[in-house]
Parts: structure tokens; sequence; C-alpha cells
């Protein structure tokens, strides 16, 4: 187990930056949440208010990004410290684009007809959902540190891709023969587009949450091999 | 409208992103550091073709153990940093690199220590000379009060490096280039050494470390009493003497071990805890406890 920092005031910013990451999740998947709701209900209103509240991640994103410059300057992280830090700043950008993507659900569904659409708009609900459920359970892997958790939800983005791939052959076949609605259906495979994006970003924080806890990456590829060669 | 095949070229439309199919992910989970209790040394203490090896290295002082069974390589044209609290015993161990620890009343040493595979602790061995082939550098500079000029030729006249005054002069002039400081002191060799700034002062001891031709310099917080900028050119310096020597240093500022060393070593109680890549030792340690010292958790 980590003891404290002998410096408390340490401790304190290291609990502010993983309060701030925790917080910029939770409006994040609200954010989704809200999204999916105004796709399920349909609600215009509740759209744009996704697409405004996507202010207050932003916000969020430049107190992280402030924090963490001034640790990196005035505490000069090493360790597992170096790496919480490194790995705040990227799991904000994450979150920013993973909020950016929930804005762009909520415009391209305002005033899309669903009565015609319920099947290809019903799994593109799932994707969201599915989406929506990773994104609290990496955030949870995260303020809990545990690697573990943070790889079973990047598993789970094979469940999101499963969908995805479902949904643009079902819309393929659509496209073939109502060509006059492809308008339509090009809203619908970039929405699709959005949840899948999504379910990567989410993907990469777990791969962050790793990072934290391994100092190493959570995919083995050669570039792993040439960063330890620049060690030796 | 954008057509299907812009979309596909896009990438909307297609099969799954390849890399998240292809890409290995490792499965092992919980990482685990070595305990605090454990004492064994983490880490590779062997290298290819050491300048210095250390074996089963043990230090008294009386009846107080203050090293405790140190193996460690020491390599070419390396600069290796020892780092760990007050009282963990790296200096008592550069110390034991240059026999500096025969001088200490009740000071024991047991264990094997080699210069080029050679026993520096053999019977045979003259301490004299052994100082000159591994050199130190002290914590506080410590120039004699002497002239600049004298403050070099002494160590290279007492060793017979040199046949005449000319050749003297030119070692005196070599040396305190590679010390770069040359061109700050070269109209003021007269001049009592003891009269340059911390900084210059210290460059002129680790010229006259240089001056006797050694295979290895220690270096025992060199900068500990110098300003940022003073500490720079020092560590500028350090940086250098590297393709030529190899260089020991212990310092108690972790941003300077990174910043000037290869490998690092973490001492703690005595023990050598953990020794690897400075870049590893610093970003994703092995042991509990160096895990704890750089990251400021003192227990």
């Amino acid at each position: 187990m980590p003891r404290d920092h002998t410096v408390r005031s340490y401790d304190q910013e290291l609990d502010s930056l993983i309060s701030r990451i925790s917080e910029m999740g939770k409006v994040a998947e609200e954010q989704l949440a809200k999204a999916i709701e105004a796709l399920i209900t349909n609600d215009s209103k509740l759209a744009v208010n996704v697409i405004c509240s996507d202010v207050q991640v932003n916000d969020l994103q430049n107190t992280v990004d402030r924090l963490t410059v001034r640790m990196l300057a005035m505490r000069q992280p090493m360790g597992s410290d170096l790496r919480h830090i490194i790995s705040a700043l990227k799991i904000a950008a994450e979150l920013e684009r993973i909020a950016d993507y929930a804005a762009n659900i909520a415009k391209n569904l305002m005033g899309l007809d669903h009565v015609s659409l319920e099947k290809p708009v019903g799994l593109i609900i799932r994707m969201a959902e599915l989406a929506s459920h990773m994104l609290k359970d990496v955030i949870g892997a995260y303020r809990e540190t545990d690697a573990q958790k943070a790889m079973a939800v990047w598993h789970r983005d094979e469940d999101i891709n499963q969908v995805y791939a479902d949904l643009l052959s079902q819309l393929r076949s659509y496209m073939k023969v109502d060509s006059e609605n492809i308008d339509i259906y090009t809203r619908l495979i970039f929405t699709a587009r959005c949840c899948e994006r999504i379910g990567d970003h989410i993907q990469n924080i777990a791969e962050s949450v790793y990072f934290i806890i391994h100092g190493e990456s959570s995919i083995e590829s050669p570039m792993d091999k040439r960063n330890h060669a620049c060690w030796d | 409208m954008i057509s299907l095949r812009e979309m596909d070229e896009a990438g909307f439309i297609g099969n799954m992103p390849e890399e998240t199919i292809k890409a290995k992910v490792k499965e092992e989970v919980g990482r685990v550091l070595v305990s605090r209790e454990n004492r064994e040394t983490v880490g590779e203490i062997t290298i290819e073709n050491p300048r210095m090896t250390c074996r089963d290295v043990n230090v008294w002082y009386g009846e107080k153990d203050a090293i405790k069974n140190v193996s460690l390589d020491i390599g070419r044209n390396e600069v290796l940093a020892m780092i760990g609290p007050s009282g963990c015993g790296k200096s008592t161990f550069i110390r034991c690199l240059n026999r500096m620890n025969d001088t200490i009343d009740g000071c024991r040493i047991a264990g094997e220590i080699t210069l080029d595979g050679v026993d520096i602790y053999g019977k045979n061995i003259d301490v004299v000379p052994l100082r000159a082939q591994v050199g130190m550098v002290f914590q506080k500079p410590n120039p004699f009060p002497k002239s600049i000029y004298e403050n070099i030729a002494y160590g290279p006249r007492i060793h017979g490096l040199s046949a005449n005054k000319a050749e003297l002069d030119e070692i005196v002039e070599t040396s305190l280039i590679k010390a770069g400081l040359w061109n700050e002191v070269k109209d003021w060799l007269d001049q009592p050494g003891t009269g340059l700034s911390g900084g210059q002062q210290q460059r002129l001891c680790i010229a006259r470390t240089i001056a006797v031709n050694p295979e290895v310099i220690l270096m025992d917080e060199p900068c500990s009493a110098l300003d940022p900028i003073a500490t720079a050119v020092i560590e500028d310096l350090i940086d250098e003497l590297r393709e030529q020597y190899t260089i020991v240093i212990v310092t108690h500022s972790m941003q300077q071990a990174s910043r000037v060393s290869q490998r690092t070593a973490y001492f703690h109680l005595g023990d050598l805890i953990e020794v690897g890549p400075t870049a590893q030792i610093f970003t994703n340690p092995n042991h509990q406890l160096t895990e704890d010292y750089i990251t400021g958790r003192f227990g």
C-alpha cells in the first residue's frame, strides 16, 4: 500500500486532480445520458441542452490542464505520481472528446423521424447505452486505481463494435432500396460512428488506468520493445 | 450529400478498426512492487565489461553495520548515481571505491572490490596511485591554499607525470580545459585558487582530479554548495567527462540524478535496494522503498 506523501499538500493536490477527473467523467456521462434520452424521446429541447452544456466539460478540462501543469512545475513528480499526473492530462482530453461526441449525437438527431427508423435507432441507443455503462465503470476503475476493472471495460468495446457492424450492414441494405432517404441514413451512420468513437476513447482511458498502475502500456506492440531499448 | 465511397474512404463504413482487434492486450493485472521488508537488491547488478566490480561488500563502523552485502558493477563511460536518505550508506559505499574509509578509525570492510579486474584491497595495492586512478570530488570545494596553477600541478608532480615545466604547463592547461575553467582563469593562474567563486572552485577541484589521469571520478554531492547556474555548468561538465571517464555521483537531488546519470542505485539503511536504468528508476521502479523515496513518501 502506498504511504501518504511527507508533504501533505502534495496529497491534497493529487486528490483534487482525481476529483476533477471524476467530476469530468460524471458530467460527460450525464451528457451522454441526456443525448440518449433526447434520442429516445425525440426531445429537441433536451438535445439543445446537451449541445449548450458541452462548455461545462471544456471548462473542467481547462481546470485539469492548469492543475497538472502547476503540479509538474512545482512538485516535479516521479514514479506513480508522475504517471498519475500525465494520465490525468490524457484522460481529461479523452473525456472532453467523449462529451463532444455526446453533443454531436444530439445535433445529428434533432428533428429525425423515428417512426420509420425504429430498428436502426434502437441499435444506436443500444450502442450509446453500452458506452454509457463503460464510461461509468472506467471512471470507477480510475478512482479505485483498479487495472483489472479497467481492462474488463477495455474488452467491452467489442460489444459496441459488434452492434456498429450490425447497424452498418442494416443501413447499407436500407440505402440500396431507399436512395431517396440517404441523407437520413448518413445522419444515422454519423451518429453511430460517434458512439463507436466514444467506445474507443473509453478504451484509451482504460489503457491510461492500466499505465498508472503498471507503468507500461496494456497493449503489446513493437513500440514497447523500442521504448525499453531507449532505457538501455 | 456525401457519397458512399467518400464515407467508406473516411472510415465510416466497412470493417471494424483493425487495431482494436489485432492488438494483444496484456492480461496480467495487479502490479506488485517488491515489499518494503524484502532487502534483496532488485535490478541488474552486473553489466558487460565493467570498470569496477563490487561483490558482497560489507562495511562496519565499530559495531554498526553501515553497508550490508552490496554487490554492484560500475560500467565504463557511464554516470552511476547513488541516491537514498541520509545514513543509507551511499557515501560510505563510494568511499570504499578508492579506500577513503581506510583512514577512519574503527571502520572495517569485507568483500571484494576490483578496478579493471584488480582487487583494490589486495596486499600489494598502494593507495596513493589508487586514489589518482579513482579520484574524488567532495561536497564542499576544497582547493589547496595555493595558486590556481599549483592546485593542478601538485598531483602530476608528486605522481611523476611530467618530465619538465613545459609538460606540466600542458597538463595544467589540458585539465583546466577539460574542466571547462581554462577561459575563465588562464590569465590568473598565479592567483590563489581560494579566490575563485564556489562553482569555479569546484571545477578547479575537478581539474585537479583529472590532472592525474584517473579512470574513475567519484563525486560526493558535488553541487550541494552551488547555485543553480554553477550546478548546471557542473552537470554539463559531467556529461562531457563521461566520454573519457567513469563517474559515480552521490546526490540528494533526485532531479540531478535523473539529469546526469544513466544508471541509478537506491540505498536504504545500508542495503542496495534497487539499481536500474535511470529513466526506469524514476518513472517505474520495482521496489516499494524506491517508489516511496522518489515520490516523497518517507515513512
